[in-house]
Formats: structure tokens, C-alpha cells, sequence
């Protein structure tokens, strides 16, 4: 079985791999086949999700309130019946109302208050230095009602700008890092675990 | 001449990257690479915990990550069960497919026999997965068995001895993350660690890891593992090499490689008669 | 009051209790905000079938209707059909599952990504070129990065990984926050906005 297993493998990844060649069946058939997978995935874990967090609690402990939830998600799917889909922004009401709590409860301490904080560091080095005024400058870049004629601002934004470059090339160079990685990975499975002509 | 070296059929390209990857496989120079302060930091947190403690092992990565994040999470696994014996070890995930990720790297540890003696529902449980993302967050923290009523194997968590005495998140003495993208760490930390003071440790996809350095400076991430070289430099701390390890020679070809595709695209671009006409 | 003005109405009680639960300890308000919470969980569980139902709708009119490549469809349906029964029934701790799992799902994903690493090394040879400052500081940024992450780094320079860190912790560091606290003044307004019924869009327009 775990032959079979190896083989199927082998098979998709070589399928998608045939992409780099150019667009041809196999990866046409294998696109097709890890969409239809992926999307099977959410639906089983969805229901395993449904079940232990709406069925049981329901049938077994009695919690009928969460009939309501269960009938709300369901109106989701109201968006598919011609004529119906109004019925769909009732559980959207209710998922944004909750995103929008939560992330103005814990955005606010997280990402604003802690992250002033760090900055606020004593400039009694240059790294130190680097670090207040390249947030400063970074946030005055997309200050974008600022006038165009204050030095003040316009220098501000180009050192903010050369700040974030050095930033994206660090982005990606870990992203180079990130999908060879992933590459070494499909590689060592092909050469180690199929073909066995490695260790 | 510039224009066509510039111009190179693409399959070219690849399979000189295919080439640079796969020739260390059969020839590995092993070059050393120094472990860096991140990784030492989130090393040194785990491997602080004390019997009783809890640590929630969170894996939330699709199979698109699997091959970079993998080999950091089974290295944090063998650390936990080979040598934390009575540390409480609750996996769950964030993601639809990071439970069974987390169930396929038990499955390995068993087979090597790592996990002998371990009882299920006292020293290791995997709840499993939640759907909601932040919202699911939330709500571990507020009461993480009616979050998680249930775990992967159908018990109810209340009930699990690996629970007791575990009321809200601020009752988890550590927390490892392994995420590739949202809900990942700024979720955790405006949901978990903020709030509740939950001590937290990081295992990165390497394109996560540029944007969740603030966190790591501020203080609200203990440490965290850069992709697959964070799994190297984990094997390498712990002192068991694995697959992170073995891809480092790889990774040393492959990144040369693209640094002198940059310099012979750059080269051409500068030395190219045309690209002055064309100005 | 119209449909509109009632969801906007209930948008704003929900987050209001979500908000109020983490900053009053009223018991209360405390259990009704831990129980939208579960409601959440529960309507984002019933969210997850939608990719699967509109994908079926999509591609199966495709088969009825015999449209060009309609054969790709039957393998997805097919396939998207055959793992959901055997989930349903083998649950996705099962064998059988996990065996379509890790050896078509996992490999499948994997490899569509590990893709991005053929684009990365074309665009490195054929775009990414210094053609300003600012590019020219991106791509030396980039090579260090790199440099550092991969042991030939350290082994050309022992210093590289210390320059790659130096780089990551401080002007990388200060620009991701720079991004991060913009970022989140701006998340704050929106759901302030859209606590106050100013911003509608979630709620879709016109009759349907």
C-alpha cells in the first residue's frame, strides 16, 4: 500500500512539475484533481467542526440555543437560489460584527500600544536610532495628506522609502528561502523515497 | 549577444535550479551553519518546561507548507517526548489540515518508539481542529474545552485528565505556534498572548517571518524557527539531525544560484548595447 | 426600518458585546459574548461547504453542458465526491482518508508552491535588475538575506549571518512596524465605521 501511496505521489507531484515545461494534460488533470481534494478537505473537517461543536452539544447536552448559529450557517448557502441571496448577509451580519470586536479589542493593546512602546527605545546607539526614526519614517511615507512643498516630510518619506526597500528585499530573500524549500522538499521526496537512488 | 544570454529559453533556467538543488543529495559538502538567537531563545523556552506543565502544540499550516514547517514541528515533538516526560502536550490547530499533520508526525515518533510509555488523554491529546480562525481563537482563550468540546478521538476534553485545572488560555504555560499565514501570530498575540500573558514560540514559514519580527522585538514572541533553517538549527541544538538539516547543503546551491542569476541578469542588462538605443 | 438598517443594527450589537466582554467583568455580558464566540465557530464551520457546493455547481454544469475540457471536470467532481464519502464515513482520522491525504493532497500542495521557486529564478534572471536606487537597495538587501539564511554564506564571510540578522532586526524590524501600526489605525477606523453603519459593504447592495 505505502508502494502505491509513493507512486500516487510521485505521480502528482511530477504532474504539476510538468508546468515548468509548459501547459500540457497531466498538469491540466492534476490541477483539477488537487482542487477537487482540497475543497472535499474543508468539507469533512467542516462537518467533524459542525458535529462536535453544534450536533452533540445539542442532542446530547441539550443546548438548543445553537439551533440558531446551525440555521444562520445554513442561509449561507441561500446564496446559490436565484432570488434568495439576501438571506446569505444574515450570518455575514453576525461573522463581521464578531471580526470586528475582536479586532478592535485586541488590535488597539497588540499592534498599536506594545509596538509604540518597543519603539520608544533610548537613541543611545545607532541601531537604536535606526529603529525610532525608521518607524517614524515609514509611517510619515503614508502620511499622504502631508503638503509637497515641506522638506520636513519629503525627506522623511525618502529615507521611510529606502527603509521599506531594505525591508522587501529581506522579504524576499526569506521568500527565496521559503519556496527552495519547498522545492528540496518535492526534490528529496523524488530522488530519496520513489526512485531510492539517495540517502 | 547580451539580448540572447538575456533571453534564455526559460526551461534553462529550471533546470539548472533542478540541478543546483538535487546535486548536494548525492554529493553533501556539510557545511556548518551557526544556530542564531531566535532559535535559541525558542529553544530554550521548551526546553525550560517543567513536568505539569502545559503546552499547546498549534499547527496551523496547509500541505502548500508542509515540507518547511514539518520538520520544525517533529523536531519540537521529539524534544517534548523524548526528554520533557510529564509535560502535558495538547495538539490542536487553527487550520483544516494541521491536526492531521499533527496525527502523521505521532504516527512517526510511535513508529521510532519515542512515544512509548505515553498515555493518551493524560500526557498528550489532539483536539483537533476549530473552524473561525481569530474568532475560534478567541475563543480558546476564553474556555479552551467549549472551544474544543471534543478531541480527535471523540472524547469529551472536560473530561480528559490532561485538562484538569485548565480554566482559561492564561493556564497554558507555553505556547508553539506553527503557522504559515492567517490566523497565524498577530491573531495569537491580540487573542492569547496579550490578553492572557501566554508565553509564545514561533515556527515560521520563512515569508512569515520578515512581518512577525516586530512581535519577536517587542517582546510578545519568546523566539521563533526560520523555515526549514530554523529546523536545521533546532536538530542541531537538540543534537539529532533531520530533515532540516540534510536540506542545508541544498539550500546553500540553490541560493547561489539565484544570487548569480541576479548578477549575470543584471550584467547583461547593464552591458546590453541596446538598452542604451532604447533610452 | 428597512433589512439594510436591521443588519447594520445587529452588526453592531454583536461586536459591542465582543467588545464590552473583554472590558467588563458583568457576568452577563461575559457569558453572552463567550456564546457569539461558539455561534462564530459554528457559522465558520458551515462556511468551509461553500467552496465545495459552488465548485459542484460550477463544474458539473460544465459536464451537463459538455463545455470545452469538461473531462478535467469529471476528475474533480470525481474526486472532490469519492474523499468527501470516505471522510464522512472513515472520518479524517481514517486510513483510507489519510491515504488520499498524504499521498494526492500533501504532495499536490506542496508541489504548487515549490512551482513559485522556477518563477522566483526566472524573475531573478530576467527582472530583477538595479535600475534605481530603490531597486538597487532591494536586490543588495535580498542577496544578504540570502546569504545569510544558507550555510555558503557564512562559509564565503563568517559574518554574513550577523549582517543578515543586523538587517532583519533593524531596518526590516523598523519598517514591518512602521507597516503594522498603520495597518492597524487603519483596521480600527474601518470597524469603527462599520460598528457605526457608515461602512455597508459586507452587507452587499440592492435586492437580490
Amino acid at each position: 500500500m505505502e508502494t502505491i501511496g509513493t507512486w500516487l505521489a510521485a505521480f502528482c507531484t511530477l504532474g504539476l512539475m510538468s508546468f515548468a515545461i509548459g501547459e500540457n494534460p497531466w498538469y491540466r488533470l492534476m490541477e483539477h484533481i488537487y482542487v477537487g481534494i482540497a475543497a472535499a478537505h474543508s468539507l469533512v473537517m467542516g462537518w467533524e467542526n459542525l458535529q462536535n461543536n453544534a450536533i452533540y452539544p445539542i442532542i446530547e447536552d441539550g443546548e438548543f440555543i445553537k439551533v440558531i448559529p446551525v440555521v444562520l450557517g445554513i442561509l449561507l448557502y441561500a446564496r446559490f437560489i436565484k432570488g434568495q441571496m439576501w438571506l446569505a448577509r444574515f450570518p455575514m451580519a453576525v461573522l463581521v460584527g464578531i471580526g470586528v470586536g475582536l479586532t478592535v479589542r485586541g488590535t488597539i493593546t497588540s499592534d498599536i500600544v506594545n509596538q509604540i512602546n518597543a519603539t520608544l527605545v533610548p537613541i543611545n546607539s545607532i541601531d537604536n536610532f535606526l529603529i525610532f526614526f525608521g518607524v517614524l519614517t515609514v509611517l510619515m511615507f503614508f502620511y499622504f495628506t502631508r503638503k509637497d512643498t515641506n522638506p520636513v516630510f519629503n525627506y522623511s518619506g525618502i529615507f521611510g522609502r529606502y527603509v521599506m526597500m531594505i525591508a522587501f528585499g529581506a522579504l524576499f530573500g526569506n521568500a527565496a528561502m521559503g519556496r527552495m524549500s519547498l522545492m528540496i522538499g518535492r526534490i528529496r521526496f523524488l530522488l530519496i523515497d520513489w526512485l531510492g537512488v539517495a540517502s | 549577444m547580451m539580448s540572447k544570454i538575456r533571453n534564455i529559453d526559460r526551461r534553462i533556467i529550471y533546470a539548472i535550479l533542478l540541478v543546483s538543488l538535487a546535486f548536494p543529495i548525492f554529493a553533501p559538502p556539510g557545511l556548518p551553519f551557526a544556530v542564531g538567537n531566535p532559535a535559541r531563545n525558542a529553544y530554550a523556552a521548551i526546553d525550560a518546561l517543567e513536568p505539569g506543565s502545559l503546552v499547546v502544540l498549534s499547527f496551523d499550516y496547509a500541505p502548500t507548507s508542509a515540507d518547511e514547517i514539518n520538520p520544525q514541528a517533529m523536531a519540537v515533538m521529539r524534544h517534548l517526548f523524548e526528554q520533557k516526560r510529564g509535560v502535558r502536550v495538547v495538539t490542536l490547530g487553527f487550520w483544516p489540515s494541521g491536526p492531521i499533520f499533527a496525527e502523521i508526525n505521532f504516527r512517526a515518533l510511535e513508529a521510532e518508539g519515542v512515544t512509548d510509555g505515553l498515555v493518551y488523554g493524560e500526557d498528550y491529546a489532539n483536539f483537533g481542529y476549530i473552524a473561525g480562525a481569530e474568532n475560534a481563537m478567541a475563543a480558546l482563550a476564553t474556555d479552551p474545552t467549549d472551544a474544543f468540546r471534543r478531541d480527535r478521538e471523540g472524547n469529551r476534553t472536560a473530561d480528559l485528565p490532561i485538562m484538569q485545572g485548565v480554566a482559561t488560555g492564561s493556564d497554558i504555560d507555553l505556547l508553539v505556534h506553527f503557522g504559515s499565514g492567517t490566523p497565524g501570530v498577530p491573531e495569537y498575540i491580540r487573542q492569547l498572548v496579550d490578553p492572557y500573558g501566554v508565553p509564545m514560540v514561533a515556527g515560521l514559514a520563512a515569508v512569515s517571518v520578515a512581518g512577525s519580527i516586530p512581535y519577536y522585538q517587542a517582546g510578545q514572541v519568546i523566539g521563533y524557527f526560520n523555515g526549514l533553517r530554523g529546523a536545521a538549527e533546532y536538530e542541531q541544538l537538540y543534537g539529532v539531525a533531520g530533515p532540516g538539516t540534510s536540506a542545508m547543503d541544498s539550500f546553500s546551491f540553490g541560493h547561489l544560484t539565484i544570487i548569480a542569476f541576479v548578477l549575470i541578469g543584471n550584467i547583461t542588462y547593464f552591458l546590453d548595447p541596446d538598452r542604451k538605443k532604447r533610452k | 426600518m428597512n433589512r439594510q438598517d436591521f443588519l447594520v443594527i445587529l452588526t453592531a450589537i454583536v461586536g459591542l458585546i465582543i467588545i464590552a466582554a473583554q472590558f467588563f467583568t458583568v457576568e452577563f455580558i461575559k457569558t453572552t459574548g463567550a456564546e457569539l464566540q461558539s455561534w462564530g465557530v459554528i457559522i465558520a464551520a458551515l462556511a468551509l461547504g461553500l467552496a465545495a457546493v459552488n465548485l459542484s455547481r460550477i463544474h458539473i454544469r460544465r459536464i451537463t453542458l459538455r463545455r470545452a475540457n469538461w473531462q478535467y471536470s469529471v476528475a474533480l467532481v470525481g474526486i472532490l465526491f469519492i474523499q468527501a464519502i470516505i471522510g464522512f464515513i472513515d472520518t479524517s482520522g481514517g486510513e483510507v482518508y489519510n491515504f488520499g491525504f498524504e499521498n494526492i493532497l500533501t504532495p499536490s500542495g506542496a508541489m504548487m508552491f515549490a512551482l513559485l521557486a522556477f518563477w522566483i529564478a526566472s524573475a531573478a534572471y530576467r527582472a530583477f535588475t538595479a535600475r534605481s536606487v530603490d531597486s538597487a537597495i532591494l536586490l543588495i538587501s535580498a542577496t544578504v538575506v540570502m546569504l545569510g539564511n544558507a550555510p555558503i554564506g557564512q562559509a564565503i564571510y563568517e559574518g554574513m549571518p550577523d549582517i543578515k540578522d543586523w538587517i532583519m532586526d533593524v531596518p526590516n524590524m523598523a519598517a514591518q512596524r512602521g507597516i503594522m501600526i498603520g495597518a492597524g489605525i487603519g483596521a480600527i477606523a474601518l470597524g469603527i465605521r462599520i460598528l457605526m453603519g457608515i461602512e455597508r459593504g459586507h452587507l452587499g447592495g440592492g435586492d437580490e
